[in-house]
């Protein structure tokens, strides 16, 4: 009954809304989507049986402003349980984004919820990823201030979001920020542009009972208070960039660091050069000991107060992205990543330019020593441990003519599956890929277009793979047909047929419909999901295998 | 089961409240976005002088966003000399891809005034579901039209539109 009343009130708060976007009385913005599926039973690609066989995600963010003032919720509801492969906790529906803002000349205050960015994200980044179920929103009180031009300061006192609770941890920080061609812009700056910032970031976490996981009989002395600090630097001259970071976490032993008393460190370093036609950065990083979040207990993708960058490309293509991704260990990385872009000069007189995107990226562990004590081990500081992973790609975009476009990607790929998805086997898993993809739009004719994409990926089978169902090569194959810019329908499969086990070698077809009406998109879909981990920017998620009727809508307003 | 059919029944009506709102201008919100110096700017200061103004959302890993940008880029020109129009163009790259918006940028030679917003400050501001999201801003800095998705050809409806605007006409006919 309770639902029913909700629901009913917000149909009238929805009617109200039409009433209230005179100027006088403010504007009302916001967006909504729904994400359905029904599900069926599909033992061949393992699936497992659902008591609730109908799910739904859904949300609606509305955003209020007059003038300097503004406020705003969101409304979640999954019901009756959520998709598949979310967090099971998120069962429910309520409110759990509520704000309220004002900017008063320099200074603007914010109470309630918000998400916050401090630098690079390496001591403090709170945001969502509403595809990934991810929200690890702030609550409490945040002041922004500039005293001056140029200085930029942000303090807030707050608890994250856990689903419909909130973390056990309090979490203080602050932030200030120096532009000197804005604080001093009497001095002749040339091309120079120098940013300099710091953070600080702290944990206030009530004590508890933990044992020593190496002598259980003893309890661990743990700290109520963990601090951590960066300092940030960012530099240009004309077309070169240089922004570096390094951050220092004092002793947090967690769940993630098996309770050791080592601090942490982390140290972020990109430089980029470009000019018209031609762009080059490279970046490296290196990070021990840095897991940071708001509960001392927390694992998975909960309660992360921090954002490690991940190193290297963002691939989308289906099958680069989603058969073997890397995911962030933020308890011990080294890595870097270079990456160039560059487009044919004018001057080859070819009708259609050229763009070119070479990409590589090494991730690997420190090189350390166990100490035999609760310092847990010391590490050189530019050694390579055991590698994670390894990506070699080069992407090549081509117009053939007026109405055909081309895009062609190959990739190298090397990873330790068991290092990566630090799952429970002893034996490293090694793979070595070679990826195909072929990119092909071509316009009809005017509002009709059709769009192939072919993928292949070519890998030895292994003897024991961590995931029995991805294992050798895969195919892939997609059509879609655009009529802009209203409708679309895409067919795709992907096979693996290069699957040692015959009975695996699995056909995972889905087809999907959907209409596109200025900023409502509403689709659905039919077919198969494959088991495997979803990542979407640096966060990844284990999502099961489902066959079923899946429907989306979003729209904006 | 009732519940739910309630849900879906206040949404439905949020949407149908969405398709009366999107008809109508507003104003332009305001939130922090950086430059590709790293330097943090106010979108309260994004203005084209009362000649018309397209924001556009994207991703260095979007396709559709690369590609609507990508065919812009051809007729860009044409398209600022006719109008006036200026494309501001709003990353929502994460702090993983910050550092090669610029390189990506200078590399296609893409002339856009393009930003970065890699904790969704703007992009939460301006209600964006997903990328690309391109909307369409008059001279006095009120959005007018907006647009979600892209495939080939929908530049040219975009350029109708930017013509209307700089030519002071009502949008309301196709």
């Amino acid at each position: 009954m309770k639902n029913a009343i909700l629901s009913v009130g917000l149909f009238g708060l929805g009617s109200l809304l039409c009433a209230q976007t005179k100027p006088d009385y403010g504007e009302i913005h916001g967006n909504v989507g729904i994400d359905a599926q029904y599900y069926l039973d599909d033992p061949a690609i393992n699936t497992q049986p659902v008591p609730d066989i109908f799910r739904a995600n859904s949300f609606l963010n509305l955003v209020y402003t007059r003038g300097d003032f503004r406020a705003g919720l969101r409304y979640e509801a999954y019901m009756p349980k959520p998709l598949l492969g979310f967090p099971v906790a998120f069962e429910g529906h309520g409110i759990p984004f509520r704000y309220a803002g004002y900017t008063l000349g320099r200074l603007d205050i914010t109470a309630g919820n918000f998400y916050e960015q401090f630098g690079n994200g390496l001591i403090l980044r709170s945001y969502e990823e509403r595809a990934l179920g991810f929200d690890n929103a702030l609550d409490g009180i945040r002041l922004k201030y500039q005293p001056v031009d140029g200085l930029r300061l942000t303090g807030f006192i707050a608890r994250q979001r856990f689903y419909w609770q909130y973390s056990p941890g309090n979490i203080k920080g602050f932030d200030a920020e120096l532009t000197l061609r804005e604080f001093l812009p009497k001095v002749d700056w040339k091309k120079w542009n120098v940013i300099v910032g710091g953070s600080f970031v702290s944990r206030y976490q009530p004590g508890q009972e933990i044992a020593n996981p190496d002598n259980p009989a003893n309890l661990l002395e743990i700290p109520l208070n963990v601090g951590s600090f960066s300092g940030r630097l960012n530099l240009g001259y004309g077309g070169f960039q240089l922004n570096a970071e390094y951050a220092y976490k004092i002793n947090d032993p967690n769940a993630l660091n098996r309770f050791i008393y080592k601090p942490g460190t982390a140290a972020y370093v990109s430089a980029a050069y470009s000019t018209k036609g031609l762009g080059i950065s490279l970046q490296a990083k290196r990070v021990e000991n840095f897991d940071f979040r708001s509960d001392r207990n927390a694992q998975g993708n909960d309660l992360l107060l921090n954002f490690i960058p991940m190193l290297n490309k963002q691939h989308t293509y289906a099958l680069p992205a989603s058969i073997y991704p890397y995911a962030v260990q933020a308890n011990s990385e080294l890595g870097w990543q270079a990456d160039v872009n560059f487009t044919t000069p004018k001057w080859l007189k070819k009708k259609y330019a050229t763009t070119v995107n070479l990409n590589f990226s090494m991730v690997s562990a420190l090189d350390t020593t166990p100490t035999g004590d609760r310092y847990g081990y010391t590490s050189s500081a530019f050694d390579f441990g055991k590698r994670y992973y390894m990506d070699a790609n080069i992407e090549v975009q081509q117009a053939l003519g007026k109405k055909t476009k081309l895009s062609l990607m190959y990739m190298y790929l090397w990873q330790n599956q068991r290092l990566v998805q630090g799952q429970g086997t002893t034996e490293d898993n090694l793979i070595a890929a070679h990826i195909a993809v072929i990119d092909a739009t071509w316009k009809v004719a005017k509002k009709h277009t059709l769009r192939f994409e072919l993928q292949h990926l070519a890998t030895p089978a292994l003897q024991n793979p961590l995931n029995p169902l991805v294992n050798g090569s895969w195919a892939m194959g997609l059509v879609e047909y655009n009529f802009n810019p209203l409708f679309f329908a895409s067919v795709m499969n992907q096979w693996s047929y290069g699957n040692p086990d015959e009975k695996k070698q699995i056909q995972y077809p889905t087809a999907m419909v959907g209409v596109t009406l200025k900023t409502t998109r509403i689709s659905v879909g039919y077919g198969r999901q494959r088991e495997g981990i979803i990542c979407i920017g640096g966060v990844c998620r284990q999502v099961p295998a489902s066959n079923g009727l899946t429907f989306s809508l979003m729209s904006s307003f | 089961m009732k519940t739910l059919f309630l849900s879906l029944l206040f949404l439905s009506n949020s949407v149908t409240v969405s398709f009366v709102i999107a008809q109508k201008q507003y104003a332009l919100p305001t939130a922090d976005v950086q430059d590709l110096k790293g330097q943090t700017v106010s979108t309260g200061t994004l203005s084209n002088g009362g000649k018309p103004m397209v924001i556009s959302f994207w991703a260095t890993w979007c396709k559709p966003c690369i590609a609507e940008l990508s065919a812009i880029h051809e007729e860009y020109e044409t398209w600022a000399e006719e109008t006036g129009v200026k494309l501001v163009a709003i990353s929502i790259d994460d702090q993983r891809n910050v550092a090669k918006v610029a390189p990506f940028v200078n590399g296609r030679g893409w002339n856009y005034e393009v930003y970065c917003d890699p904790n969704g400050n703007f992009k939460r501001a301006m209600s964006v579901n997903t990328v690309p999201h391109t909307f369409l801003v008059d001279g006095q800095g009120n959005i007018v039209w907006q647009h979600n998705a892209y495939n080939p050809g929908d530049e040219a409806h975009l350029f109708e539109m930017i013509e209307k605007v700089a030519a002071g006409k009502p949008l309301e006919s196709k």
